[in-house]
C-alpha cells in the first residue's frame, strides 16, 4: 500500500517542477509570478510532510487519556516544520506582493507584461 | 559589553520609526544615528569576538532549544565592513538620492529608501551572526526582498526589468534553499548547524550531496556563482549608484562567504572541487564580457562578477592561506568597487548618460571624481603601491602553495584575468583624461563631487591607498577571520 507520507512528497515534488516549467516557459510575467507561487506551495507541502505522522495528533500531553505519556509522544506531529511553513508563507506572500508591485508599475511605463516585449537588458 | 543583538534590533527598529516619523530630514538623521553607531561599536566586537567567540542564545529553554546567533572572528569582521560601508554610503546617498530615478527629491520615496536601506543592513548583519539555518533563510530573504526593492529605486524601465529578473531568479534560489533546509531538518531533527554537520556527516553519501547540491544552487544565485549570476549586471547596474555600491561592496560578499562556510563545515568540504572551477569559469566570463561593455556600470558590474569569483577560488583551495587571501581581496574590492560605482553615479548625474563614451574629459570638469575613480581602477586591477597588488599576489601565492592542478590552472587565469581588467579599466580612465574633444557636460551640471560624496569616496579610496602600506595590521585581523571561517 503507497504511504500518504509518500504520495506528498510526489505531490510536492510535481508541483515544484510543474511551477519551475512555468517560470521557464510562460511568457507573461504575471504567469511568471503565479508558477513561482506554485513552487513555493510545493515546497510547503514538502516541508509540512517531514513532520507528517500516521494518525498523528497535536504535540499536547493529555493527562486523564488512557494511553501512557511515551505512547502519546511517539504519535504527536513534529510541530517545527508546520512552523517554518506558516514563516515560509508570509516570506511568500510578501515575495507575491513585491512581484506584482513591480509588474504594475512597469505596465504603467510600457503596457505590456508580456516578457518577448521587454528587451531592455541583455547579457 | 552591549550585547550584538542589537546589530539586528536597532536597524529594524529604526527602519519602522522612519516609516512612522515619515519626514525626509528624520529619515536622514535617524538612518545615520542608527549606522553610526554600530560603527562606533563594531570595533569593540570585533576585538572581543576575536579573542572569544561571543555566543547569544535567544528564547533559551533547554540546550538544543533556543535560537543560536554568535559572533566570532568572520561574522565580527563582516560587521565592522557592513556598518562603516553602510555609513560612508548614506552620506554619499545625502546629496545623491534626490538625482535618482524620476523622482527628483519627492519626500515619500526618499524615507522609503532610508527604511529599506536600513532593512538591509538588519538582513546581513542576521546573516553572519545565525547559527540556525532556518534563520539563515529568513535573514537572507529580508536581504534579498530589500535588494530587490532598492534596485526597483528610480522606478525606470530598466530598473523595473533588473529587479524583476533578480526577484525571479532570487525566489527560485530560495525555494531550493527551503527544500535543502527540509532536508537537513529531516535528517538531523534539529535546525542547528552544529546538529546538522554531525548528521550530515554520517547520512548516506548521496543525501549529503544532494542537499549540498540543492543549498549551493539556492545560495549560489545570491552569490553570484558562475552560471547563476546572468541577473547580476542588470541588476547592479540598474540599481541607484550608491545601492550599487553596497551590492557590489558586501552584499554579494556576505553571501558568498556564508556559503563558504557551510560548505567546507556542514557539507564537509563535498563541493569544494565543484566550486573552484565553477570560480575560474566565473574570472574567465566576468572579465571578457566586461571587456565589451559600453556603459560603465555595466562594465563594473562585470568586474564584479570577476572579483567575486576570485574570492571564491581562493576561499576553496581548502588551505587557510587561501582563505586568508581571499578575506584580504574581499576587502580590498569592498573599497575599491564601492568607490567606483559611488563615482560613476556622479558621472552619471553630471552628464546624463550611462555610456562611457560621454565621459570623455570629465577628468578636467571633475577633478576629485576622476582621481578617486583612477585610484580604485588601479587598485582593482592590481597595481603595485595599491592594496590590490598585495591581496591579489597573495592569492597567487596560496594558489602555488596549493600543489594542485586546479591552483596552476587557477595562476593562469587570474593573470590572464588581470591582463583584461587592466585593458578595460585603463580604457575607462583614458577616456576621463583623454585631450581631444569637448566633454559632454553641459554648463548647467554643477562641479565636482558635493561635499558628503567627496567624504564617502575619499574614506573607501583611503583604504585602497594605505592598505598595502599597514597590512601587517590587518593580518590581525584577517588570519583569526581565516582559521574561524574552517568551524561554525
Amino acid at each position: 500500500m503507497i504511504s500518504i507520507s509518500a504520495v506528498l512528497y510526489s505531490t510536492s515534488l510535481i508541483l515544484i517542477l510543474l511551477g519551475l516549467y512555468g517560470v521557464l516557459t510562460r511568457k507573461n510575467l504575471i504567469r511568471v509570478v503565479i508558477s513561482l507561487d506554485v513552487v513555493d506551495l510545493g515546497v510547503n507541502i514538502f516541508l509540512v510532510t517531514i513532520g507528517y505522522v500516521r494518525d498523528g495528533r497535536a504535540p499536547i500531553y493529555l493527562a486523564d487519556a488512557q494511553t501512557s505519556l511515551a505512547d502519546q509522544a511517539s504519535r504527536m506531529v513534529d510541530p517545527l516544520p508546520q512552523s517554518l511553513v506558516l514563516t515560509a508563507i508570509v516570506i511568500g506572500f510578501g515575495v507575491t506582493a513585491v512581484a506584482l508591485t513591480l509588474l504594475m508599475r512597469l505596465y504603467e511605463r510600457k503596457g505590456t507584461v508580456m516578457v518577448s516585449d521587454l528587451r531592455g537588458l541583455k547579457w | 559589553m552591549v550585547s550584538p543583538m542589537l546589530l539586528i534590533a536597532m536597524p529594524l527598529g529604526a527602519a519602522f520609526l522612519i516609516v512612522l516619523l515619515g519626514s525626509k530630514i528624520a529619515a536622514r538623521i535617524v538612518a545615520i544615528a542608527t549606522v553610526a553607531f554600530l560603527a562606533v561599536l563594531a570595533p569593540f566586537w570585533l576585538t572581543a569576538a576575536i579573542s572569544e567567540p561571543i555566543a547569544i542564545v535567544l528564547a533559551d529553554v533547554v540546550p538544543p532549544l533556543g535560537i543560536a546567533f554568535g559572533l566570532d572572528a568572520v561574522s565580527a569582521g563582516f560587521v565592522l565592513l557592513i556598518a562603516v560601508s553602510g555609513l560612508l554610503v548614506l552620506l554619499y546617498s545625502l546629496p545623491y538620492i534626490p538625482h535618482a530615478g524620476e523622482f527628483k527629491g519627492k519626500e515619500k520615496a526618499e524615507v522609503r529608501y532610508y527604511a529599506i536601506f536600513l532593512l538591509l543592513l538588519a538582513g546581513a548583519f542576521g546573516l553572519v551572526m545565525t547559527k540556525d539555518i532556518f534563520n539563515l533563510f529568513v535573514f537572507f530573504e529580508i536581504l534579498c526582498i530589500s535588494s530587490y526593492l532598492l534596485v526597483a529605486y528610480s522606478q525606470e524601465e530598466r530598473a523595473l526589468e533588473a529587479s524583476f529578473k533578480y526577484m525571479v531568479l532570487g525566489s527560485i534560489g530560495s525555494a531550493f534553499m527551503l527544500v535543502a533546509i527540509g532536508l537537513s531538518y529531516r535528517l538531523s531533527g534539529s535546525l542547528a548547524m552544529t546538529d546538522i554537520a554531525k548528521a550530515l556527516a554520517a547520512a548516506p553519501a548521496s543525501y549529503s550531496t544532494l542537499v549540498s547540491v540543492l543549498f549551493v544552487f539556492g545560495f549560489g544565485i545570491e552569490a553570484a556563482i558562475f552560471p547563476l549570476n546572468t541577473w547580476l549586471p542588470d541588476a547592479h547596474s540598474s540599481a541607484p549608484s550608491s545601492i550599487s555600491a553596497v551590492l557590489s561592496g558586501f552584499v554579494i560578499e556576505v553571501a558568498l562567504v556564508v556559503l563558504v562556510r557551510l560548505s567546507l563545515n556542514i557539507f564537509s568540504g563535498t563541493m569544494l572541487l565543484v566550486l573552484s572551477v565553477l570560480a575560474l569559469a566565473g574570472v574567465l566570463v566576468g572579465e571578457m564580457a566586461a571587456l565589451g561593455q559600453k556603459e560603465l556600470k555595466r562594465a563594473l558590474a562585470f568586474s564584479s562578477i570577476g572579483q567575486v569569483s576570485m574570492m571564491l577560488f581562493a576561499f576553496t583551495l581548502g588551505s587557510e592561506i587561501g582563505r586568508w587571501a581571499g578575506f584580504g581581496q574581499l576587502l580590498m574590492h569592498a573599497g575599491a568597487k564601492s568607490a567606483l560605482f559611488l563615482v560613476s553615479g556622479y558621472f552619471i548625474v553630471r552628464t546624463g548618460s550611462h555610456e562611457i563614451e560621454a565621459y570623455r574629459g570629465l577628468g578636467r570638469k571633475m577633478p576629485a571624481a576622476s582621481a578617486f575613480f583612477a585610484i580604485a581602477a588601479l587598485s582593482l586591477v592590481g597595481m603595485p603601491p595599491f592594496f590590490g597588488f598585495f591581496t591579489k599576489l597573495r592569492i597567487l601565492e596560496a594558489a602555488a602553495a596549493a600543489h594542485s592542478g586546479i591552483g596552476y590552472a587557477g595562476i593562469v587565469v587570474i593573470l590572464f584575468a588581470t591582463v583584461i581588467e587592466s585593458i578595460y579599466l585603463f580604457r575607462i580612465v583614458r577616456t576621463l583624461y583623454g585631450a581631444n574633444a569637448e566633454a559632454a557636460v553641459s554648463s548647467s551640471a554643477g562641479g565636482d563631487l558635493p561635499v558628503f560624496a567627496w567624504i564617502a569616496v575619499a574614506g573607501f579610496v583611503l583604504l585602497v591607498l594605505v592598505g598595502g602600506f599597514i597590512i601587517p595590521s590587518f593580518d590581525r585581523l584577517l588570519q583569526p577571520m581565516a582559521a574561524v571561517l574552517a568551524t561554525i
